[in-house]
């Protein structure tokens, strides 16, 4: 049958040559789509919920085009009239291209602040101050404020930063560079240096660097490859016949997979180099066979078909092993290299196809005249240097079999042994050059605004505005302050805290949902809600920043975020109406507030002083004391502050009732006799200021006197409040870390979570109340989903995968390389032999990486699967050579030695000349492709060397005999 | 024949001659749509306040509004407005006495507290209104007008922002109805030029007085809307000034 095809394929040689070029043609179409992209998100299988939450999360609030452009004023600073003028520009005219989503910067960002008598929200600099003491107190006023240090603004005010984000649908690397990078230079160049980061930063540079490599590096291939083929063969045809059809496989594989709309990405663009080392072989193998049939006349068609029957069961057997090897890493669930597994193999299968017809067709017209003839058969006969050592190597695998298996599996042991050592870390930042843009702005922007690299904090819930929500994810935001090498993360929950600041005094959720929706108001319709709730207001979002892209510090932020959603996160949860509670669940539940108090603050802490602060346990013994003993309406503090208070309520503008200064007076004291009576409810003063009415006033002003009487319960009750925390920060003041009694940004925080002791409902997680008996009493159930997710959860997800994947891809691999092998020779020692170099080469491989401390990364992974893939192909052609000769009448120590020499030249300058190429992304600018390529190329020696010399090795002592001749 | 050659002469010319007299400029009808506007010395409505999103999902909102404008006088109007519904927002006040003299009453906390936004951008309660567009200050003190069409019914005019200015728009155009002399759609760019908000007003008569019922202003950029739409509309009730105070802000809505 064989035969029959080759027969038919040489006889119908125009057809397939115009058919393999129309093809090769209409494939280059595919070109046309040419994209590079490496979106991190989509290598993790569909299935898979970190993905799918981190997509949902992208795809809700529009948050995985994060950028961070960081200005630094080339002269000046950046409170400076003209550069905040020009800022401001650039940032309006962002904030107008549909691609943007939203914009927030220095000149935009929320500024929630009190004025007299009032509170004002609106952007921070929507007018540019005039004089220099203006533009002196609008520094003074931002480096103060924590909120905007690290985001907008550095700590030391040198560089401000604005946080870009792209809009769903578009490519964000692409925008990155025809439209952020030429607005950002063309408005802000002349005055400022410019920084950028972020994931569509990296995808720009990334693809810069790639399409620079592919285009300075490829031609370099080539042009080694046809080198190398001459020194060894010294004939145009075994040069240019591989290099074509190799090239055209290219051609096919890229075009096919830019078609189907598949983006080259950082390890499929290694694809091409895979093909020119395989499809070389094959090249090779063809043109050689075409060539021993040359020596008897030349080239008709019966020569042809033979010459293509000898080699296309090699050819075809080789392919198809290698094809179903990068088959096995389909079923990875890394899809990244499934990818890379599926192209590899389809990319084989067209070089195999290619080298079986295209090939033989062209040759089959190839006409030598007699000067030529004459001159190949006397370099045929000539031995050159190659053919001597391979002769020499041949008798040294007779002599030193055993040898060479003993040092083998010893040298199998050593390498083992370094395979612990290896580190699975993938930082991009480093996949750049030192000192090139991507990576000093990532590093500036990570040692000036805390990273470019954002996690999340998701929740999903019935109202955005339910107190109980919002406290969980301040709660959790406190959290992060103690985990090192991220920012605090900023949600709706900060704002409205904010708010209820500059209104009450109180950094904290209010304890109705009333309230909250109230302060809602003044931050309804801003830039900033549109990534931190939906407008259904069923989902919100808190987003941090990590400082490190490394795997390593990616991991440990998400271990911890995982830790805390498995530890302190609701499973379920329940909001306690404290008053219902008798006395002694009343108590319980306060005890819980105190630990939950205490462990907050200690949370805090590392976010504001360098001091260990003291154990759990004094904290929550001052807060437990605290609350057991409640202020006093007698309390003198207190009464000084209220009294103030209610004066100014009632002589002002806004109370309700319209009397003169006189009788403003009488409700004044009347108020103040009802205080000393120790009344603080409601009833109490309504009746206190009904009482100085008149029926017929009061009949139409009773909505007034109604009102008056909440508002003095009101203020009442706040006054004790803060009363009562002023004096439980004094304590806990005893046990802070020093440092701390004169930082206001943590006395407003930690304050705000003191204040949480006297909530009247309070949040909490179902077990735990059910725990304290606390469900027998009136509760809310609180429909609630709250997850972490972004950089650090699917960089953990990817890494681990990243291993499972390559160790579950190699095994199958193997496996069913062995099987394939088993059934070529139909031998199942013989299959065994077959896998043993690519065994060999493999631990090699991770025997280097662990000694040479080369991590594990989306480079270096791929380098097992190609020493399967590209030995895999030497092993079989020299079995098939062996069998051969064998076959032909050899002994086995002729075999041994002549496959040496035929089959041996051939793999010894492949395997040279892929090595060459491999050690030529030596000059590629990314670090990964460098590791990649020396790594890869030391194995293709390592690869040739176990064909050629544990096979035989294998081979002779199976067969028992010791290196005599022996005639079969 | 010569006389009535020359009559017929000084008619024609009397006759261009009050045609160019009569012919209104733009900053006229500007003006005029401005008089238009606040010419009802108050106002009194349900008015309900509906948001569509991008998605074309709506959130409706109830209030009582109180206007009371002073025609003829160099005054900003004074507006009362209060949430009824939904409960998140019952009770929610808004009195504006000038661009700059806001204040929000809060009824969870029992307190007022002035807004003072100096960013004319800021939007009223997350809608496609600024505080800056129901402030109502005349158009035609900010912006310089010019016919650019008209035809029976209407004059388009385009409006260029003065310099001392600082409306949130800095160019756009209106079309102001010959009969009732208001708007009825308007066009604002941005500072690009780029089209940014579009208004479309509905007004009914109500006694001597025509009021904008239904005003929508839609954000193209942001592809979202607003609708203030107002029912059982009373004109002229003799608003006394103590309505407009930050007493009355509190008073609940029943």
């Amino acid at each position: 049958m064989i035969e029959k095809l080759s027969r038919l394929i040489i006889k119908q040689r125009l057809i397939v040559i115009i058919a393999i070029i129309a093809l090769t043609v209409l494939a280059s179409f595919g070109f046309t789509k040419f994209k590079v992209s490496n979106v991190m998100n989509e290598w993790l299988p569909d299935n898979d919920n970190i993905s799918q939450l981190f997509n949902q999360i992208g795809d809700t609030f529009i948050t995985n085009k994060m950028l961070v452009i960081v200005f630094k004023p080339k002269s000046g600073e950046v409170f400076e009239k003209e550069f905040l003028a020009s800022l401001k520009e650039y940032t309006d005219k962002l904030k107008e291209q549909k691609e943007v989503f939203t914009v927030i910067s220095l000149t935009n960002v929320s500024n929630v602040k009190k004025i007299e008598g009032g509170i004002e929200v609106n952007d921070l600099v929507s007018e540019v101050p005039e004089s220099e003491s203006e533009l002196a107190k609008l520094k003074e006023y931002v480096l103060n404020k924590e909120e905007y240090v690290n985001n907008v603004i550095s700590e030391d005010g040198r560089y401000t930063g604005i946080i870009a984000s792209l809009s769903e649908d578009v490519d964000d690397v692409k925008v990155t560079g025809s439209l952020l990078m030429p607005m950002a230079e063309e408005m802000m160049g002349d005055e400022a240096d410019i920084f950028m980061a972020g994931i569509p930063s990296d995808g720009y540079w990334s693809n810069h660097y790639a399409v620079n490599d592919m285009k300075k590096l490829t031609p370099l291939v080539v042009l080694l490859m046809i080198v190398i083929l001459w020194i060894s063969f010294k004939n145009p045809l075994s040069i240019f016949m591989p290099i074509v059809g190799v090239l055209m496989a290219v051609i096919w594989t890229y075009g096919y997979m830019l078609a189907v709309n598949r983006p080259i990405n950082v390890v499929t663009s290694a694809i091409p180099i895979i093909l020119i080392s395989i499809g070389v072989a094959y090249g090779i193998h063809v043109v050689n066979a075409f060539f021993l049939e040359l020596k008897n006349g030349d080239m008709d068609t019966d020569k042809a078909s033979n010459a293509l029957s000898i080699v296309f069961v090699p050819v075809l057997l080789s392919g198809l092993t290698t094809f179903v090897g990068f088959c096995s890493f389909a079923t990875a669930r890394l899809k990244l290299m499934v990818w890379f597994g599926i192209f590899s193999a389809i990319g084989v299968v067209f070089a195999m196809i290619i080298a079986l017809t295209f090939l033989p067709a062209l040759l089959s017209y190839f006409k030598m005249n007699s000067t030529a003839r004459k001159i190949q058969e006397k370099k045929a006969q000539k031995k050159d240097l190659i053919e001597s050592f391979l002769r020499i190597s041949g008798h040294a695998v007779l002599k030193g079999k055993y040898l060479i298996i003993i040092g083998c599996i010893a040298v199998m042991i050593l390498a083992l042994l370094g395979v612990p050592k290896i580190k699975r870390e993938v930082n991009f930042v480093k996949y750049f050059p030192v000192g090139s843009t991507p990576r000093v702005s990532t590093n500036l922007i990570r040692d000036e605004f805390g990273g470019a690299y954002f996690y999340n904090l998701y929740m999903e819930t019935e109202s955005a505005k339910d107190p109980a929500v919002l406290k969980q994810i301040l709660k959790a935001e406190y959290f992060g302050y103690s985990i090192p090498g991220t920012t605090e993360s900023q949600s709706v929950a900060d704002y409205i805290s904010e708010l209820n600041w500059n209104m009450n005094d109180r950094y904290s959720i209010p304890d109705t949902q009333g309230a909250v929706a109230n302060l809602w108001i003044f931050i309804e319709g801003r830039e900033m809600m549109k990534q931190m709730v939906t407008s259904e207001e069923d989902k919100l979002l808190s987003t941090g920043k990590v400082s490190e892209f490394t795997t390593t510090h990616q991991k440990r932020v998400s271990n911890r975020l995982d830790w805390y959603m498995e530890n302190e996160a609701p499973g379920a949860l329940v909001e306690i109406a404290a008053e219902s509670l008798p006395e002694d669940k009343l108590g319980s539940l306060r005890k819980f507030q105190a630990d939950e108090i205490a462990k907050q603050i200690l949370w805090m802490i590392p976010q504001y002083s360098n001091e260990t602060a003291s154990g759990f346990e004094p904290y929550s013994k001052i807060i437990s004391d605290a609350h057991s003993n409640p202020v006093k309406l007698t309390d003198s503090i207190f009464r000084a502050e209220i009294e103030s208070v209610l004066e100014n309520y009632i002589y002002s503008d806004a109370f309700e009732l319209y009397v003169e200064e006189e009788e403003a007076g009488r409700i004044y004291e009347k108020v103040l006799e009802t205080l000393d009576s120790g009344a603080k409810d409601y009833q109490s003063y309504y009746d206190a200021v009904a009482g100085l009415l008149s029926p017929e006033v009061l009949e139409e002003e009773d909505w007034a006197v109604e009102s008056i009487a909440e508002t003095i319960e009101a203020r009442i009750s706040e006054s004790l409040n803060r009363t009562s925390i002023n004096s439980l920060w004094t304590n806990l003041l005893t046990v802070l870390p020093a440092n701390l009694s004169d930082n206001s940004h943590f006395r407003k925080k930690a304050q705000g979570v003191i204040y949480q002791i006297n909530d009247g409902f309070v949040g909490m997680d179902r077990d735990k109340a059910a725990g304290l008996g606390l469900l027998d009493y009136e509760y809310r159930e609180i429909p609630l989903r709250f997850e972490h997710n972004g950089m650090p959860a699917l960089n953990t997800r990817l890494d681990g995968f990243l291993y499972s994947s390559l160790i579950q891809s190699l095994a199958i691999a193997i496996v069913v390389v062995f099987i394939m092998m088993t059934i070529q020779f139909r031998s199942f020692s013989v299959g065994l032999v077959a896998i043993t170099p690519i065994i060999f080469t493999v631990a090699i491989v991770f025997g280097i990486m662990g000694y040479m401390g080369v991590n594990l990364d989306y480079g270096t992974m791929l380098i097992p699967p190609i020493c399967i893939g590209i030995g895999i192909d030497y092993t079989i052609h020299y079995i098939h050579r062996y069998r051969r000769e064998v076959e032909m009448g050899c002994s086995y120590y002729e075999a041994v030695v002549n496959t040496n020499i035929s089959s041996g030249r051939a793999i010894l300058s492949n395997a040279i000349a892929v090595m060459l190429g491999f050690l030529l992304l030596l000059m590629s600018e990314m670090y990964v492709l460098r590791a990649f390529g020396w790594i890869t190329a030391l194995t293709m020696v390592v690869a040739a060397f176990g064909a050629m010399t544990i096979v035989p090795s294998f081979i002779l002592i199976v067969k028992g005999k010791n290196g005599k001749e022996e005639k079969k | 024949m010569k006389k009535a050659f020359f009559a017929s002469a000084l008619l024609v010319f009397m006759f261009a001659l009050s045609s160019a007299v009569m012919a209104v400029t733009g900053q006229e009808v500007l003006k005029m749509a401005d008089q238009a506007f606040k010419a009802p010395p108050d106002v009194t409505a349900e008015t309900k306040m509906i948001l569509v999103d991008s998605n074309g999902k709506e959130k409706v909102r109830d209030m009582m509004t109180w206007i009371k404008n002073f025609p003829g006088q160099d005054k900003d109007s004074w507006r009362l407005m209060k949430f009824s519904a939904p409960s998140d927002v019952k009770n929610i006040g808004f009195l504006s006495l000038d661009e700059d003299l806001m204040y929000l009453y809060m009824p969870e906390f029992k307190k007022n507290r002035r807004i003072a936004s100096h960013n004319k951008k800021d939007s009223f309660v997350g809608s496609d209104f600024f505080y800056d567009d129901l402030s109502a200050s005349d158009y035609s003190k900010h912006y310089d007008a010019e016919i650019i069409s008209e035809d029976d019914s209407s004059w388009k005019l385009s409006l260029k922002l003065r310099p001392s200015s600082d409306k949130p728009y800095p160019s756009g155009t209106i079309t102001v109805d010959k009969v009732s002399h208001m708007f009825t759609k308007g066009e604002f760019n941005d500072s690009s030029g780029q089209l940014w908000k579009i208004l479309n007003n509905k007004n009914e008569k109500y006694g001597n007085y025509w009021i904008s019922v239904d005003i929508t202003m839609e954000d193209v950029k942001k592809n979202h809307k607003t609708t203030l739409r107002m029912e059982n509309v009373k004109v002229d009730t003799k608003l006394e000034d103590k309505m407009f105070t930050e007493r009355q802000l509190k008073r609940p809505v029943k």
